[in-house]
């Protein structure tokens, strides 16, 4: 289930369903973005707000994509060596990917929402409740291309 | 009607005993009259005799006893007195006897003359009593104080403009009317009406006046609403005026606004077609920067040198040990079977193979043959909003303004001006309800609906006739009153509409006198509604001013009416440069004119009315015995008549050098 912390869904109340956001879940990515770009994930304590169970239609072109992503921002973290033929295997491509489902395993999903908590982290940080949706969009970009130099 | 003074004696009364002749002969009177009498001579005692012979009102003399006395020590002084006054009502000859009793102080009428002939009581004829109401002779036997109750500050009093209608005989029309009503009663009381219904009858009569109140009272309301309802429509005329202006005025203010409106209105769909466009390219991580999208790469190129995925897959060697030989041709023992299995592990599932061959795909299509496009895209995009937002606020800014130069230009904003006009609307909205129940027919009234309940005009009149009907009126009675009512609509019509016209003619005459007498300092009246107003006039203009009403409004009348005018010190406030004009005027005078006249008022006035006015004036001095003119008593003038305690001397040469005592002249 991706999930965000219900402080992140508080923050975030005025712009959802605000265009260009369609879907929740668009600003869920928007954070998972940052924080796969900043290589940063930070669990969060209370039981969270649900998003989605898994990616919905609007997202099934980007999907492997955006896991993709998320196991180099992973293998960048752990600093798995390229050659680790074992590690690469089981610690990433055996552990998030659920190729039943084309999706992440449950310790995939978990740890998206983990890296989108700590994108929302670093954004809350930077700007107060957002109240218009373009803007936030705008913000995350900069943010984002900022993060990226390092990545 | 015309009046005559024609003689008059006065002897034991306070004052010179008096006997004035006014006949030329027995059918001629003169038209003028001018009597001397020093101070105490008993000019206004003579003047106020007059009056109570004329009106039968004695009040004046019960109330003042001893103004009419002569002092119980004056050598004269005899305990009573008697007052003879012959005055003429067209051809009939009345004599008015006034006997005063100081003693007991009683009063006794005495009258001779009409069809009654004599009689100790008050009587006068039937055609002459409109004129000899205390309120009308107060007019013609004239007191310069009552030319204060004529002349007000800026008109001529309601006293003056009900005498027009005496004068001119309008008093006609509601002696008509008065008349008409008693005749309808009479014949009302002879109805079928039983004497034992008069309390259910008073009570009927009483919801009658009740509903006609009431509708009195309504159409006051109606009056009230529809005026309010003509004042909003003249304020919402200069409302919508007011917006036109405004919509003049802003017109260009207003295109500019519609302009950046619509401008506001495309930056914003601009900026927000940017933004879907900008998150679907964003939902490809690889899309955001070349060395994301390289990183894509480098994994995909990592995965295929580990050979990830294999060529092979797990399930190939689970196959392979059920077969009964090896690949390499050698028998599959359970060694091998073992061995294989363990080195199986090695390899990735088939599903997983699966995915990360079509994730290795995706990388393929998205990121290497992309070749950088997509991130650039994001970065025009970027700039393009980044562009459209900075345009987006200075339009809005521009707005800003605009909208505050609108509301600059009048003070009031259009939304002040449509709020005005709504309340206008509201307030006539308000003001047709009124007059719509007035008009309609109110079905659910009934005779037990309260008065004050009532709405509807024609609902009250239908109760108005139910009650009437059940006054018991025969149809015969009800179809008199619908003849008298109009009658007497007809009557009031005339009577309202020839007071008018002769007030016009009155003020026409006033003004054509005014400005031959009141020459220094003109006063002009004019007819204002029904009032006759003047354009002010001073303490010593004042009783100007009410001779030329009472002689204009006399003369009016001359054609049926003449009443003698009857002044006590005519011209005693009158102005010296007025006197002369004044006596031209009145030596012109139609009516009977008698003035009882003191020292002073000679010059100038006694002077040009005697020379004005021809043969047709009786000039008369009369001398109290005392030793102030005890020297004419010794050494009489020609034509000395001498009398009990007085004298009197014909003839304007005596008048003219008479002295009199010191404080007279």
């Amino acid at each position: 289930m991706f999930r965000l912390s219900k402080k992140a869904d508080e923050w975030t109340k005025d712009i959802v369903g605000e265009s260009p956001f369609v879907l929740k879940l668009d600003i869920y990515y928007l954070f998972l973005l940052v924080g796969l770009t900043a290589k940063k994930s930070s669990a969060f304590t209370d039981f969270g707000k649900d998003i989605n169970n898994s990616f919905p239609a609007e997202f099934k072109a980007q999907q492997k994509l955006i896991i993709n992503f998320l196991l180099i921002s992973r293998k960048k973290l752990l600093a798995i060596p390229d050659d680790d033929k074992q590690r690469i295997r089981s610690e990433l491509l055996e552990k998030y990917i659920d190729p039943e489902t084309n999706s992440f395993t449950l310790e995939g999903r978990n740890l998206s929402n983990e890296y989108a908590n700590a994108g929302f982290e670093i954004l809350e940080n930077l700007m107060a409740s957002p109240r218009d949706a373009s803007a936030f969009l705008h913000t995350c970009l900069e943010k984002i291309k900022e993060l990226e130099k390092k990545f | 009607m015309k009046i005559l003074i024609r003689k008059w004696k006065s002897v034991g009364i306070a004052g010179a005993d008096q006997d004035v002749d006014l006949m030329q002969t027995t059918d001629k009177a003169y038209r003028i009259g001018l009597f001397w009498l020093d101070s105490g001579g008993g000019k206004t005692t003579t003047h106020n005799l007059i009056k109570v012979c004329l009106t039968g009102d004695s009040s004046m003399i019960e109330d003042n006893w001893h103004k009419y006395e002569r002092k119980s020590n004056d050598e004269f002084y005899e305990g009573e007195g008697r007052f003879d006054l012959q005055v003429s009502f067209d051809a009939e000859i009345y004599d008015f006897i006034l006997h005063l009793n100081f003693v007991d102080k009683s009063l006794k009428f005495e009258v001779s003359g009409g069809l009654k002939g004599h009689s100790y009581n008050y009587h006068v004829p039937l055609e002459a009593k409109p004129y000899l109401k205390k309120d009308f002779v107060d007019l013609y036997i004239f007191n310069g104080e009552f030319a204060k109750s004529l002349v007000e500050e800026d008109r001529m009093s309601k006293e003056a403009e009900k005498s027009i209608n005496t004068i001119c005989q309008l008093d006609h029309f509601d002696k008509i009317i008065e008349s008409l009503d008693t005749f309808f009663q009479a014949e009302k009381d002879r109805s079928t009406v039983k004497k034992s219904d008069k309390g259910q009858i008073t009570l009927i009569e009483n919801k009658i006046k009740a509903l006609k109140d009431r509708k009195k009272q309504l159409q006051d309301e109606v009056r009230k609403e529809q005026k309010q309802i003509v004042e909003s429509e003249k304020t919402l005329e200069k409302l919508k005026k007011e917006k036109n202006q405004f919509d003049k005025k802003q017109t260009k203010i207003i295109e500019d606004i519609k302009k950046e409106e619509e401008k506001e209105k495309d930056l914003k769909e601009a900026i927000e077609n940017n933004d879907k466009e900008l998150l679907a390219l964003l939902k490809f991580p690889s899309n955001i920067s070349k060395k994301i999208a390289d990183s894509y790469k480098i994994f995909k190129s990592n995965l295929e040198k580990l050979k990830i995925p294999e060529h092979s897959t797990k399930e190939f060697f689970k196959d392979l040990v059920k077969e009964p030989k090896c690949i390499c041709n050698e028998p599959m023992t359970k060694e091998r079977q073992k061995i294989i299995i363990e080195n199986s592990n090695n390899y990735i599932g088939s599903d997983l193979t699966q995915f990360l061959n079509s994730m290795k795909t995706d990388v393929q299509i998205n990121i290497e043959d992309d070749s950088g496009q997509k991130s650039k895209k994001i970065e025009e995009l970027t700039n393009k909003v980044k562009e459209n937002n900075n345009n987006l606020l200075n339009t809005q800014r521009n707005l800003e303004n605009l909208r505050a130069q609108v509301k600059d230009l009048t003070g009031r904003s259009l939304q002040d001006i449509e709020n005005d006009i709504e309340k206008e609307r509201n307030k006539i909205l308000r003001a047709e309800i009124p007059i719509k129940d007035f008009d309609e027919m109110d079905r659910d009234v009934d005779q037990k609906t309260r008065v004050k309940d009532i709405k509807s005009k024609p609902a009250i009149d239908a109760l108005i006739k139910d009650f009437t009907q059940q006054l018991g009126l025969s149809s015969r009675l009800r179809d008199l009153d619908k003849k008298i009512g109009k009658l007497k609509t007809l009557l009031i019509r005339f009577k309202n509409e020839s007071g008018s016209k002769l007030k016009s003619g009155l003020v026409d005459e006033m003004n054509s006198r005014l400005t031959k007498i009141i020459t220094d300092d003109p006063i002009t009246v004019k007819k204002e509604g029904e009032a006759i107003v003047h354009s002010g006039a001073s303490e010593g203009q004042t009783l100007t001013l009410a001779y030329i009403f009472l002689s204009s409004a006399l003369e009016m009348a001359d054609e049926v009416n003449q009443f003698p005018f009857v002044v006590d010190s005519p011209a005693g406030k009158i102005g010296q440069q007025y006197r002369q004009n004044v006596a031209k005027m009145i030596s012109k005078f139609p009516c009977q004119y008698v003035s009882l006249i003191q020292g002073g008022e000679r010059e100038w006035f006694g002077e040009t009315l005697n020379k004005h006015s021809g043969p047709d004036i009786k000039v008369q001095t009369i001398l109290r015995k005392c030793d102030f003119y005890q020297h004419y008593f010794d050494n009489p003038p020609t034509g000395f008549v001498e009398l009990n305690n007085s004298a009197w001397v014909p003839g304007f040469e005596f008048f003219s050098k008479v002295q009199g005592l010191p404080e007279d002249d």
